[in-house]
């Protein structure tokens, strides 16, 4: 790894350390760099369930590391790991069957308005509707993207992330016209 | 696209509901076992090299010392054996002289051989 002692080395030059030389120190530092935001996809896709995010992060940085020969250089390494731990999360939430996909566009009987912050209200929702708000609204996926890792069309992720919003601002319109006044 | 597309899509987040999404927490912190759970995983497959372990560790550290020890031992007496003081010569060829003179002096001595008939 070529570099001066104040610089850090990059991604790539990591990734190639590892690939190359199985090298400790290499994934040590990469682990370092982008664990903690990815380690936040899968929580909050979990529901704030840390236990299982934990066990998402360590499945995704295996599968990463298995194939790190697939990452181009030119992609952003962070999103990169981010998709795969992802679709653990997602994995993981379909195993147990916790993953469901509602075809009717109507708010589920169960919610019920209440004040809440938006990380609460995100966490509250259906493991269906919590995945695919996640992955578009904060992780900044396309419809494309997460119909391909969720196994739905986008036509469905829309539908989707439509009834999860509706969730979201029932959940948090008393805290808002709140701060409004 | 769509009259459905069309009606979901318009369904955006307003100013305020943005800002909310803006602030949520973007790191989450693991625990530190994690790290250590994960490289002992990633060790176990393979794709990292696999450390060595405290007793090899322990066992090269001894290899390397009795080697150091060996190497200096064969040194020293490599070198005792080659070094020859330069004031110890001259006594010694002194010595070898003094014989030789002796030597020679015992040689000369006439030997009388007495013969009987």
């Amino acid at each position: 790894m070529a570099h001066s002692p104040v610089s850090q080395p990059s991604d790539a030059e990591l990734v190639l350390a590892i690939r190359r030389d199985r090298s400790d120190a290499a994934f040590s530092i990469l682990y370092d760099r982008h664990t903690p935001r990815a380690f936040q996809t899968a929580w909050r896709i979990l529901g704030g369930n840390a236990h299982e995010a934990e066990d998402a992060m360590q499945d995704a940085w295996i599968r990463a590391v298995a194939t790190l020969d697939r990452w181009q250089n030119g992609e952003a390494f962070g999103a990169w790991l981010r998709g795969i731990t992802a679709h653990v999360a997602i994995d993981l939430l379909r195993r147990e069957r916790r993953l469901t996909f509602e075809t009717d566009l109507e708010l589920p009987a169960t919610e019920q308005p209440e004040q809440i912050d938006i990380e609460s209200a995100i966490a509250g929702l259906a493991p269906g509707y919590r995945a695919v708000l996640v992955m578009h609204d904060v992780e900044g996926f396309t419809h494309e993207e997460i119909g391909e890792r969720l196994g739905i069309t986008a036509g469905t992720s829309k539908g989707q992330l439509f009834k999860a919003r509706r969730v979201i601002r029932a959940r948090l319109s008393p805290s808002i016209a709140e701060r409004a006044q | 696209m769509s009259k459905q597309d069309e009606f979901l899509e318009g369904d955006e987040w307003s100013a305020d509901e943005n800002a909310q999404l803006r602030s949520l927490a973007r790191e989450r912190i693991p625990s530190h076992e994690l790290k250590g759970r994960t490289v002992a995983a990633l060790h176990s497959l393979g794709f990292l090299a696999a450390p060595a372990s405290g007793s090899s560790r322990r066992m090269i550290a001894l290899l390397a010392a009795a080697s150091m020890i060996f190497i200096a031992g064969a040194l020293v007496g490599y070198f005792a054996a080659r070094r020859e003081p330069a004031s110890d010569v001259q006594p010694r060829m002194a010595n070898r002289e003094q014989v030789a003179q002796a030597e020679s002096a015992n040689n000369t001595k006439p030997v009388r051989h007495v013969v009987w008939y």
